[in-house]
């Protein structure tokens, strides 16, 4: 079985969450070998019982389903470790959310390849990695506090939607990258995070905001409403 | 943070902006001094240095190479240019904290908070082709960690043809360069690959590391081709060490190792630290030297080599047709001087440059913080004869890097220099190689 102890190490996770972890690891790659392996040989790879899996999930499905789900989980653990992460800038969130998930996927590149637009971006119902994603996103941008007043109105659901989308479009990326370890789609997300942070960081939008408001207040119609 | 351009397109664009931005600096200039009869030139060339600087930096890689070495060559650009483009040296823009983490998971297997007891995010220092974080191993080892921009090796090819097509419209015969432009790609693609770097830092700490120059031990366990661990140097850069006031016995001190860590490297006719820019040299308050960056290491063919050296006693001797034999033979000289005037007006200027370069080898102690020698070399560069078709072997590419950038370090030092035991080298290596000659 690959070793992936990086992922637990020095964690803070429970027995029982890095034990579901290490089977949805250990089903992805059981799924590259064999699609349709069975609990059993997934039981004698990991050398537990299968009792064990049966009592975390109740079918194969939901394991390797919870593959994706766990790369947030993972992630979130990460960023525990990370000293001053609160001192990140949004472009340095952004893309340590998006780098680690894609250094996470390529610990299963084959299997995330294999399933990825199956299980997530085609699911009947949204994959709760997707709502994982979006709230990660959605605690990066409201934690900011050097976000200017005017980008906060674009800040709402169908934004968070497309910046799941975008993270798709890097999915595809990254999927047909033959570049040295990945490296245009390490430039391309870091472009894409620091033209972001220009964007939510500019006071632009504030100023004409400003002049919007004053313009407004002296102008005839405000008087008529006045009026 | 900023993040690197990396495509031709927008490492062109930044080549063409700079040159729009240097060339409005300039306009706007001769139109204020048309206006209002004033000129302040001198505010002219460091805003202009500043938008070259400000604009290169953001390249790194390759365009950072020829900023550095216009800094080496002080005296052949205005003063203003100089002092913006040594900042070239030291400052460039860091990247991303979380590209870092990536790069050296994606590198070593692990992230750094996982592979080292501490590792700080904040580069300690950013340079053109990558920058160094300060970490502590979980031995206790403090190292420094050199990181490589993503995608820098694809932009020097990039670069390097932007270099060429620049070139091709300044010089006259266009196909002579190749060779030139050839040797600085080589010598840049060999320098991003860091466990060719790790090896050359084992092999220098073998033969150099020692009470008076310390290099840095490679820990080939925790470095690839992109992420390079090596023990971390204590110590300042020259412009630190020159703000502490040293005095000059420690001044000194530093020169005369400088001095020697270089003969010795002639000595052994082995590599050749070859980027003696100050970037790359720490000093502490004992006037002792630690060398870092062992990117560009150059071991250069016999023959060449050995002419280059025996350039020095030749000067010295100013025995015009020795002189004029080893000019044919190192390329400096493409016709006969005496009856080319062109030919003649380059061939008097290199022998009055090179007596001038070889006097610290005349007598037994040399004075690099005379101020008329300061003035004189600078002279030399600034008033050199203007030509459009390059000169000299291929090989003077790095052989005047390393021995200008010594004497530019020596001079900024301001320190006197023993050259009894470098003349020995020079002489023993000399007389070893042309038993015959």
């Amino acid at each position: 079985m690959k070793e992936t102890n990086y992922i637990f190490q020095g964690t803070t996770m429970d027995k029982e969450l890095t034990l579901k972890i290490r089977i949805s690891e250990a089903g992805a790659e059981r799924y590259v070998e064999n699609p349709r392996f069975t609990i059993q040989s997934l039981a004698k790879k990991l050398k537990i019982d299968s009792k064990d899996i049966f009592e975390l999930f109740p079918n194969r499905s939901e394991i390797l389903n919870y593959y994706y789900d766990s790369r947030i989980l993972v992630y979130k653990e990460q960023i525990q470790m990370i000293d001053n992460y609160s001192d990140y800038s949004l472009s340095e969130k952004l893309s340590l959310l998006i780098l680690t998930l894609f250094d996470l996927f390529h610990e299963h590149r084959e299997y995330v390849l294999m399933t990825y637009k199956k299980k997530v971006l085609c699911s009947m119902s949204m994959h709760s990695f997707e709502s994982q994603f979006k709230n990660e996103i959605k605690q990066i941008f409201h934690s900011d506090r050097n976000l200017s007043s005017g980008s906060s109105l674009l800040i709402n659901r169908a934004f968070y939607y497309s910046l799941f989308q975008t993270f798709n479009g890097f999915f595809y990326f990254w999927s047909r990258d033959t570049s040295n370890n990945y490296e245009n789609s390490t430039a391309l997300i870091d472009k894409w995070a620091s033209f972001v942070q220009e964007v939510f960081y500019t006071r632009i939008a504030d100023k004409g905001l400003d002049l919007g408001k004053f313009l407004f207040y002296h102008s005839p119609l405000s008087q008529f409403i006045k009026r | 943070m900023t993040n690197f351009p990396t495509t031709k397109y927008e490492r062109g664009k930044i080549f063409a902006k700079t040159g729009l931005k240097v060339g409005k600096n300039y306009a706007s200039h001769f139109l204020k001094s048309w206006i209002n009869g004033e000129s302040d030139r001198s505010a002219l060339y460091k805003k202009s240095a500043e938008d070259l600087f400000g604009e290169f930096t953001k390249l790194r890689g390759t365009a950072l190479k020829i900023a550095q070495s216009f800094s080496i060559d002080q005296g052949f650009l205005p003063d203003e240019f100089s002092e913006v483009m040594t900042q070239a040296q030291y400052k460039v823009p860091p990247i991303n904290r979380s590209l870092v983490r990536s790069i050296i998971r994606r590198e070593l297997g692990a992230y750094p908070e996982q592979l080292f007891a501490s590792f700080n995010p904040e580069a300690e220092a950013a340079a053109s082709i990558g920058q160094v974080h300060k970490a502590t191993l979980k031995d206790g080892t403090v190292v420094a960690v050199k990181v490589q921009y993503p995608g820098v090796r694809d932009t020097i090819s990039s670069d390097i043809a932007l270099a060429r097509t620049l070139f091709r419209t300044i010089v006259s015969n266009s196909e002579q360069i190749e060779p030139y432009i050839n040797e600085v790609k080589e010598t840049l693609i060999k320098e991003t690959d860091y466990l060719q770097e790790g090896e050359s830092i084992d092999r220098f700490h073998k033969r150099f590391n020692s009470k008076t120059i310390f290099t840095p031990k490679w820990i080939p366990e925790l470095s690839t081709e992109r992420v390079l661990t090596m023990t971390y140097l204590e110590g300042v850069h020259l412009n630190e060490f020159l703000k502490n006031e040293p005095t000059q016995d420690v001044r000194d001190q530093v020169g005369q190792n400088l001095w020697d860590f270089f003969h010795n490297q002639i000595r052994d006719r082995d590599e050749i630290h070859a980027d003696t820019h100050p970037g790359n040299f720490l000093f502490d308050e004992n006037g002792n030297v630690g060398v870092i960056d062992f990117g560009c290491v150059k071991s250069f063919p016999e023959k060449f080599f050995m002419d280059y050296l025996l350039l020095l006693p030749t000067h010295l001797r100013q025995d015009e047709d020795e002189i004029k034999e080893l000019y044919y033979k190192l390329e400096i000289l493409k016709g006969d001087p005496d009856e080319l005037p062109k030919e003649k007006l380059f061939f008097d200027f290199c022998k009055n440059y090179g007596f001038t370069f070889a006097m610290p080898y005349m007598e037994d102690t040399f004075d690099f913080g005379d101020p008329e020698y300061n003035k004189l070399i600078a002279g030399y560069t600034k008033n050199a004869p203007f030509t459009t078709e390059p000169r000299g072997n291929k090989h003077f590419i790095y052989t005047t890097r390393v021995h200008l950038g010594l004497y530019h370090l020596l001079m900024k030092l301001g320190c006197q220099v023993d050259t009894t035991y470098s003349k020995t080298i020079i002489d023993e290596v000399l007389t070893n190689q042309l038993p015959g000659e």
